[in-house]
């Protein structure tokens, strides 16, 4: 061999060298440090299951965007006119693009589920597979699909509450035993007027739905059934199937059981979709892509409430693939990010915060997507009022205020799947959650023109702690009468309003500088002129709010200084319009 | 009893004693001025303020066969830099009064020259001022530590000399939550004149 071609050959080999090492690289970045980590946890040819994310939708997406239109039911289309979504479509509707789907098919055990939201589809794949996925040009992240735990209810022994006897009478309906509960939150007034979230359609994501012919359900006007977990609508416990649907029972009993004497849930007459979406087997273990399946059903059929009882618990998997609290920001988990875009289409999301009660630590002990700004994160208290100790607290990784509002999950009474005439005790946030949800059904029939945004600003407005809120009952308990009366303002208060503590090193001594942060309210389009921050300090006895400043539209953050360990704030800021009209105010607390 | 109040009462208690009971003719005053340079030992306010120049005037009394004191001043050390997320301008002044028993170790046996070791306590201010409308918290305190060090002098004639003297003095302090070292060694050139009463 010459010189000249070895030193050809020599560079022949570099170059090579470069592409093959490039491609791999290129091919390890898209797959997720926490898939990595599930790979190296499992042996080789274990099934995984992954999202595969997509880079675009493929072309033609003004035809696209005109088909899903036709494809959306009135109630959906509805629903994005009331909120302001003028073209009724946008990219987030477009389905996965089939020939992407194509190309993974061969290498893929099964595709559970596409989503059109997060333009990603869940498989189950080997590791070979996904690696082998990766490489493609389409795919543009493979990461692993989160599994989430939620506790079971505690089921008490049944006992006769006091408030049935006492109060026997006072309204319309004889309550029974799911008085207190209901009357706590101010229900029973409006159902003396008539109200009951008639046509409204609630959409229940839940572990399935057993005993559907016991006497307080049979009522219910059901609109349809999916089950996301085995891919049948049937969502009932099945011989051979996923899953365990007591947990719906009691959920769908607690919202919208009616039978006078033992069982009225606040919007006994709205209409439903029941998704099961959580497969809780023995571990009582949840996955993410059947949650965001069942979002997207729900927005598909027009639901104008999501209410789900997911919760997460940090010790599964060893605690290697699991979110942590510092993911709790309302953006970085999977549901979280789907929550927000079902937000964004005008869907209410009610979600229970979770029973993790307090950490040790002192942080949060949320469960997704509560942590999202756009879902009201439902906590529980007793009858007397009083947080339940298991009731999970705030604030979100990015310093905003949760839970938001509360109602009873300590006990509540519901429908036991147990028998057709049975009812049982549970506790639990799961509990709390569909009874705000029933509140919020009853306030959308009452103003139909509402937002999902108006009824939530209603809803916390108006709750037992609204002028004071915390981490740990947020603004407190929910009074539907006057929620469904509030006037709403002509403007609205900033969103995601949140605090980070900053250490300040003066090299002797620290203090501190709270920042605080918010972004603009879409519903209040180019209106707004001003912020004004408004600040007090909690363990003073000044109680009173003083201004410390007032900024312009398009400044989205501002410093508090001089702030020593210790101190605690409570922030609140209002939206200023050209006119001076003051927003109702949002808060966070430091 | 609390170390600060012994070592206090002996500020004051020894030099009295040592005056009331040793003053005579055969015992010598010394004046003198050193300066020279001192370190920082805490890394986070070495950061912003670093090392600095000192200057130290002194007196001695000395006893033949008995003993030497020194009454000494630290000054000079007063440093601005900018501190915090903000980067505020501020101050560090830190000085202090040493009180030493100087001892002669005759290890050099050079004509006129002498070396000694020196041991004692100091009284130590420092004060931060900083340039901030937000800073709610003010750095002025004293402490008590104590001081060592070695020298070496080369007398000149009649009475005057000059020194080097290397000296440690730790300062540990913790006005707040945060302990801080403002302790360090010191390098010391100087003028001295001896004379006698």
């Amino acid at each position: 061999m010459t010189k000249t071609k070895l030193i050809r050959a020599i560079f022949l080999i570099v170059f090579l060298s470069i592409c093959i090492t490039g491609g791999f690289s290129q091919r390890d970045e898209k797959i997720s440090l926490r898939m990595h980590r599930s790979f190296d946890r499992n042996e080789q040819g274990e099934k995984f299951v992954a999202w595969i994310y997509f880079r675009d939708k493929g072309p033609g997406k003004l035809q696209k965007m005109e088909e899903t239109r036709l494809t959306l039911n009135t109630k959906s289309l509805n629903r994005r006119l009331r909120h302001g979504f003028e073209d009724l479509v946008d990219e987030y509707d477009l389905p996965v693009y089939q020939s992407y789907l194509n190309l993974i098919e061969p290498y893929v055990h099964k595709i559970r589920h596409q989503s059109r939201w997060l333009n990603a589809v869940s498989v189950e794949a080997t590791r070979q597979s996904l690696e082998m996925i990766s490489t493609l040009r389409s795919v543009k992240k493979v990461d692993e699909v989160q599994i989430y735990t939620y506790s079971d209810p505690v089921v008490e022994p049944e006992t006769e509450p006091a408030s049935k006897t006492l109060l026997a009478g006072t309204f319309a309906f004889d309550y029974g035993a799911s008085f207190a509960q209901v009357d706590q939150l101010n229900v029973p007034p409006l159902h003396d007027l008539g109200f009951s979230g008639n046509g409204v359609l609630v959409c229940m994501l839940d572990d399935g739905f057993n005993n559907l012919g016991h006497q307080s359900l049979d009522h219910i006007d059901i609109v349809a059934t999916w089950d996301f977990v085995n891919g049948d609508p049937r969502v009932f416990d099945e011989e051979g199937q996923m899953g365990n649907g007591n947990h719906g029972t009691r959920t769908l009993g607690t919202i919208a059981g009616f039978q006078p004497g033992q069982l009225i849930g606040p919007a006994y007459g709205a209409s439903f979709l029941l998704g099961k979406t959580e497969n809780s087997e023995s571990e009582r273990h949840i996955e993410e892509d059947h949650w965001i399946a069942g979002a997207e059903w729900a927005d598909t059929l027009g639901a104008d409430i999501i209410s789900s009882s997911l919760g997460y618990r940090d010790q599964f998997s060893q605690g290697e693939g699991d979110y942590s609290w510092q993911d709790m920001d309302g953006e970085t988990t999977v549901v979280a990010r789907g929550a927000n875009i079902a937000a964004s289409r005008g869907i209410l999301i009610v979600n229970s915060a979770g029973n993790e009660g307090r950490s040790q630590s002192g942080l949060n002990t949320l469960v997704s997507p509560s942590d999202s700004d756009n879902v009201l994160a439902a906590g529980a208290v007793n009858p007397e009022g009083n947080r339940a100790n298991f009731s999970s607290i705030g604030p979100t990784a990015d310093g905003r205020i949760k839970p938001d509002l509360m109602a009873m999950g300590d006990p509540v009474y519901s429908a036991s799947p147990n028998g057709p005439a049975a009812y049982e005790l549970v506790d639990g946030t799961s509990f709390a959650c569909p009874l705000v949800a029933g509140v919020a059904a009853l306030i959308l029939e009452i103003n139909p023109s509402w937002t999902n945004q108006d009824v939530m600003e209603a809803m916390k407005a108006t709750a037992s702690e609204s002028e004071s809120p915390d981490n740990l009952n947020g603004w407190g308990i929910v009074d539907a009468q006057k929620a469904a009366a509030y006037p709403l303002k002509s403007i609205h208060p900033p969103k995601d309003f949140a605090v980070f503590r900053i250490p300040n090193d003066y090299g002797f001594f620290f203090q501190f500088v709270d920042q605080l942060t918010w972004k603009a309210n879409p519903q209040n389009g180019g209106q707004v002129n001003s912020y004004r921050v408004y600040g007090k300090q909690l363990d003073t006895q000044d109680q009173s709010f003083t201004l410390i400043t007032e900024v312009d539209s398009q400044t989205f953050s501002i410093l508090k200084r001089g702030l020593l360990e210790g101190e605690t704030y409570l922030y609140k800021i209002i939206s200023v319009n050209a006119s001076g009209d003051e927003s109702d105010p949002n808060y966070t607390l430091r | 009893m609390p170390i600060k109040n012994i070592m206090k009462r002996w500020l004051v208690l020894v030099p009295m004693m040592f005056f009331s009971v040793q003053f005579s003719s055969s015992a010598w005053f010394t004046l003198g001025l050193n300066g020279g340079y001192r370190v920082l030992n805490d890394p986070v306010l070495g950061e912003i303020y670093g090392d600095g120049y000192v200057y130290e005037p002194y007196i001695r009394y000395s006893v033949p066969r008995l003993l030497t004191l020194e009454l000494a001043y630290e000054g000079g050390y007063k440093k601005s830099g900018p501190v915090g997320l903000f980067q505020e301008d501020s101050t560090l002044n830190v000085s202090g009064l040493q009180l030493a028993a100087v001892v002669p170790i005759p290890i050099l046996r050079i004509q006129r020259v002498s070396t000694y070791f020196k041991v004692g306590i100091a009284y130590y201010f420092y004060k931060q001022d900083i340039d901030s409308e937000f800073v709610r918290q003010k750095v002025d305190h004293t402490k008590w530590t104590t001081v060592i060090g070695v020298g070496m002098s080369l007398h000149l004639f009649r009475g005057l000399f000059l020194t080097a003297e290397y000296k440690s003095i730790p300062l540990r302090v913790k006005p707040f939550d945060i302990q801080v070292d403002l302790g360090g060694s010191r390098i010391l050139f100087g003028i001295g004149y001896q004379f006698w009463l």
